[in-house]
This record gives C-alpha cells, structure tokens and sequence, in this order.
C-alpha cells in the first residue's frame, strides 16, 4: 500500500488526509513514513500532532512530572539568552504575554532533555528545533519528541566536542560534488567552506527560513528519514539555484548561497532532495569522498537502532548513552584538509589585491 | 585603484550584541527582537578612513556558545582585525574576554612574532542601560595590560540602540590596519610598516571610553 501511494505525487489533499487517517489507526509506521517524506507531508498541525508520536516512538505516553534541576544544567545561561531570542519567525501575531509563556514552556522543555540526558550537550540551534517540537506538539508531549530527536538523529551535534559537525559538512559538500561537481568547484574557486550549510544542519532549516509551514514541512521529513537527511536537503537547495549562484561576483557567493530565498519551493526541494537519496546512499558518499562519518554516528547506526523498529517498540536509549559515552578521535588529516583550503584562500585573496 | 579588502571578526560572548552592533553599523537600526547567530557570516561595507584611503570592511558575524570556537578555525583564518565584544552590564562577558583573545589568537594561525601585534578593538556595548558593572577603568586596564608597544588596543563603549560610538568603533578599524602587501612587499628594512603603523597611533593616543 505504502509504495503506491509515494509513487503518486499528486494524491487529492482528502485522499491524503484520509490515507493519513488510515495509517495512523492501522499503526502503519510505514507508510505513514511514506506519507511524511512525499507531497506536502503531512498536510496539517492536527494530524501531525497524531502521526508524530507514532513516527518518533513516543506514543506510549509521555513523562509524568517534570524533574528538571537548573542548577546541574551547565549551560543555563546560554540557554536563557537563546530562549530570550526564540520564536523570532514564528509564530506571526503572538501577543507578548503568551510569547512569553510560550518561551517558558520551551525552557522547561528543554532544560528536561538535558536533565534527563546529562550526556547530551546544548548547543544554539537545539533551542530552534524544540521550538517546532513545542508549536506543534504542545510542551508534554514535545518533550519525549525532542529527547528521541536529540538522541537518535542530532547526538553528533551534542557530543562534549563540535568537531564532528565539520565532518557531517564536509560530507554534504561531497554529496555535492557527487550531484553536481561543476557547482561544487565553483564554489571551491571562490573559497566557499560548507560552513554556510551550518545552521540549517543544526536546527533542520528552522533557523533560517521565516515561514512555519515550510520548516514544519520539513520536519514531517526529516522525522520520518534518516539522520542524514539534512545533507541532501542542503545540496538540493544549492543545486537548484546553481544557474543564480554561478552567475555571481566571488565576493557575494558566501552570502547568498546562505540565505536561502524566502519564496523556495519546499516542495521541489525535497522531491530534489528525495532523488539524491536514492541516487547517492549515505554509505556511497562515504565510500566516495573517503569522509567516513564515525561508526557510533546517527548516520551509521540509524537502520539498525532506530529504522527497524517497529510502532509498539521503543528505542534502546541504553545503548545511545554507551555510544555518547565514547569519544571521537580527531583525525590528523581534516586538519591537513583545512590548511590546504586555506592555502588556497590565501593565494587567491592575495592575486586579487 | 586595488579594492583593499579587510576581513574584520566579532566575537564575544552570546548575547552581548555582536550582531546587533553590526546592524546598527550597517543598517542605522536597532530591533530589540533579535535571533541568535548560528554559524557565521558576514556583511561588507565601504568606509574612507582619516588619511583618505577606501576600505571595505567585511564584518564577520559569529555565534557566541563556546562550543562553536572548534569551528572557528575556519573563520577565524585570514582575519586581518579582531573586534572583541562585551556587555557593559555583565561582568562575566568581560571577564570571559581573556579566553575570546586567546581563542582567537590560537586559531588564527598567525606566526608568533605577529600575534601580538595583531589589530583588536573592545566594544563595551548597552552603555544605555542604567545598570553597569564594567567600569571604563577595568576596561581600559584591560586594554593597556594586553596592548603591545606597536598595537594599542582602543576601547570602546557603545550602544548598539541608540547608536552612540558605533560608526566611530568599526571606522577606527579599518584605520589600523595597513595592507599586508604594502607592508611585506616594502620590508626590506624592517621600519617600513612599524613606522606606518606608530604614525596612525600617534594621531589618536586618547582612548575613546
């Protein structure tokens, strides 16, 4: 049933509402996981407050009482100006007082993931993707949903170090050149490091784009994909404006290649992006690039902890916390990478002066 | 006429204004709702410093959380001026200051003989508010104690709302800087780019703050 209903991607919003319905009371991970990823997601905020826990394994229930002590937060500051900064896009028309309400409650929430996860490290941008957690699903329930997120999808991103966020870039901008290598040296001549993809990799697009049913649309996505579908999200936003891109003054590039235009076409993007994850697996980009992700990542452990489980399963949380447990080497030749690109920067800044 | 380009870095810690110092530079705005900067990027506008040349400062916005300082290898690289940031009204983001300049330093793979000559400035920013507790005196201290016979660090207080010593701020930037392929190209003997450098100091011993 799954596989026919993907392949039409112009099903009738009713059809689809209903083929949502359907899913969700046949506990039919499948092709609710379909339903997500294909054709304007899943369409509205009251069905996704149904099918999200199902797709993120928290449908059982959510945590009776909340535990959260402040004080054993490390990074309570940081945090308190994050959330003084949140909800910035979205919601539009948000009257101050429940704005505010609104920030506590993402406060709470987040300070509860950390709480529950004294591994899991805080960075800004977690702050955005819980926002969207909490808009959608309301704070109970946004808190199992935000944990799962943070554990099964985004732990490289809240180890003790940062540095394996580099490697994730350096792995989008070989899915790149896989996709497009004309584009790819382009950006090379004009010295683009793939820290422009940075943000959207870290909060999934939330941070940069303005309109709430994009980012959510998104999110229908990236719940119901892999871990790394982040990266092929980002490579079919840059391959679709290559002709805008190529066209443009070196000194711009950065610039605008960050800034994602307003008036994308989410739709197109991740039809985009869908082909370039059937096309380029997440091993092969590996297996080309020689950019192996570690073997504890999201990216490498996903099909066996988290996309082989079945509705009425719950996720191993256990076995997430040995592999936070473990460090990550650093290896000597990323550093060998970055001097040769800064080399190069060097020597073209120079010829232009 | 060669486009003499300046890659200037903000850094400091979260909240302290950095983006909204830039704004206000840029633009001539202030928004009290800001969102917080992730990763980094930059803006570039043109100023005409005192002795006439035209300069385009490229202004590197960059995210407060520490964790971000593994990435800044890459930002940090090729800077020509460093612009350190804290908040008047918080004495933690002063005192944090000292890691910033080291950070900084470590990562932008300078060699030694020039670290310590490496143009910075300190903006102090929310002078406007009513609550400091950085005086102008432990700033300027500060200044003094991590200046170089050849690198005075100029300090700053400013406020990003209002406006006051903002232009003045990254203007003087792009004063201190000399062009590196004047300075390297003419060094036969040793004094060219020292000198150059003692004369745009000497025309502004007084401290802004």
């Amino acid at each position: 049933m799954g596989s026919q209903l993907s392949i039409d991607g112009h099903m009738s919003p009713t059809t689809k509402v209903n083929a949502i319905y359907t899913a969700i009371q046949e506990r039919d991970l499948q092709t609710l996981k379909e339903l997500s990823r294909t054709d304007n997601g899943l369409l509205y905020d009251r069905l996704r407050r149904a099918a999200w826990p199902l797709l993120l394994h928290t449908d059982h229930g959510s945590y009776l009482d909340e535990k959260a002590d402040d004080k054993q937060i490390l990074d309570g500051v940081q945090i308190a100006k994050d959330i003084e900064r949140s909800l910035y896009y979205y919601p539009q028309g948000m009257s101050a007082p429940f704005k505010e309400h609104k920030q506590k409650e993402l406060r709470d929430l987040i300070m509860e993931v950390l709480w529950r996860n004294p591994k899991l490290n805080y960075y800004q941008g977690f702050h955005d993707i819980c926002a969207c957690f909490l808009l959608v699903l309301g704070k109970k329930d946004a808190i199992p949903a935000a944990e799962n997120v943070a554990l099964f999808f985004l732990r490289y991103a809240m180890l003790e170090t940062f540095d394996p966020i580099s490697k994730l870039l350096n792995l989008m901008n070989a899915l790149l050149d896989m996709a497009d290598p004309q584009l790819r040296a382009f950006l090379d001549r004009c010295n683009i490091l793939p820290y422009y993809a940075l943000s959207w990799i870290l909060t999934w697009f939330s941070h940069d784009l303005e309109d709430y049913h994009k980012v959510i649309r998104l999110f229908d996505l990236f719940i119901a994909s892999a871990p790394s579908m982040p990266l092929y999200v980002a490579c079919a936003i840059t391959c679709l404006r290559r002709k805008e891109i190529m066209a443009m003054d070196p000194d711009f590039v950065h610039t605008a290649v960050t800034n994602i235009p307003p008036d994308i076409d989410i739709e197109a993007t991740i039809r985009q992006a869908l082909v370039l994850e059937k096309k380029y697996p997440i091993l092969s980009v590996q297996k080309h690039s020689g950019q192996w992700v570690h073997e504890h990542s999201a990216a490498n452990t996903f099909e066996s902890d988290w996309a082989a489980l079945q509705y009425d399963q719950e996720p191993n949380h256990v076995r997430v916390e040995q592999y936070l447990g473990k460090g990550i080497p650093k290896e000597e030749w990323e550093d060998e990478v970055l001097k040769e690109i800064m080399q190069r920067r060097r020597s073209s800044t120079t010829s232009k002066t | 006429m060669p486009k003499d380009i300046l890659k200037v870095v903000i850094i400091g810690d979260g909240g302290v204004g950095k983006t909204c110092l830039r704004n206000q530079f840029i633009h001539k705005r202030f928004t009290s709702s800001y969102k917080a900067t992730i990763g980094a990027d930059f803006i570039t506008k043109d100023v005409h410093t005192d002795d006439g040349r035209k300069v385009t400062l490229q202004l590197w916005d960059t995210a407060g959380q520490e964790r971000f300082q593994s990435l800044g290898v890459s930002y940090y690289r090729g800077a020509d001026a460093c612009c350190l940031v804290y908040d008047t009204t918080n004495f933690q983001t002063f005192h944090n200051l000292e890691r910033w300049r080291a950070d900084f330093l470590k990562q932008s793979s300078l060699p030694p003989d020039l670290l310590e000559d490496f143009p910075l400035i300190l903006i102090g920013n929310k002078i406007d508010i009513d609550d400091r507790v950085v005086s102008r005196r432990q700033a300027r201290a500060w200044a003094q104690q991590h200046s170089s016979p050849r690198m005075e660090i100029r300090c700053f207080e400013a406020s990003a709302k209002d406006g006051t010593n903002v232009e003045e701020a990254f203007s003087c930037i792009a004063g201190m800087v000399k062009i590196p392929q004047l300075e390297f190209d003419m060094d036969g003997s040793d004094s060219f780019h020292l000198n150059r450098r003692d004369d745009s100091l000497r025309g502004r011993k007084s401290c802004a703050c």
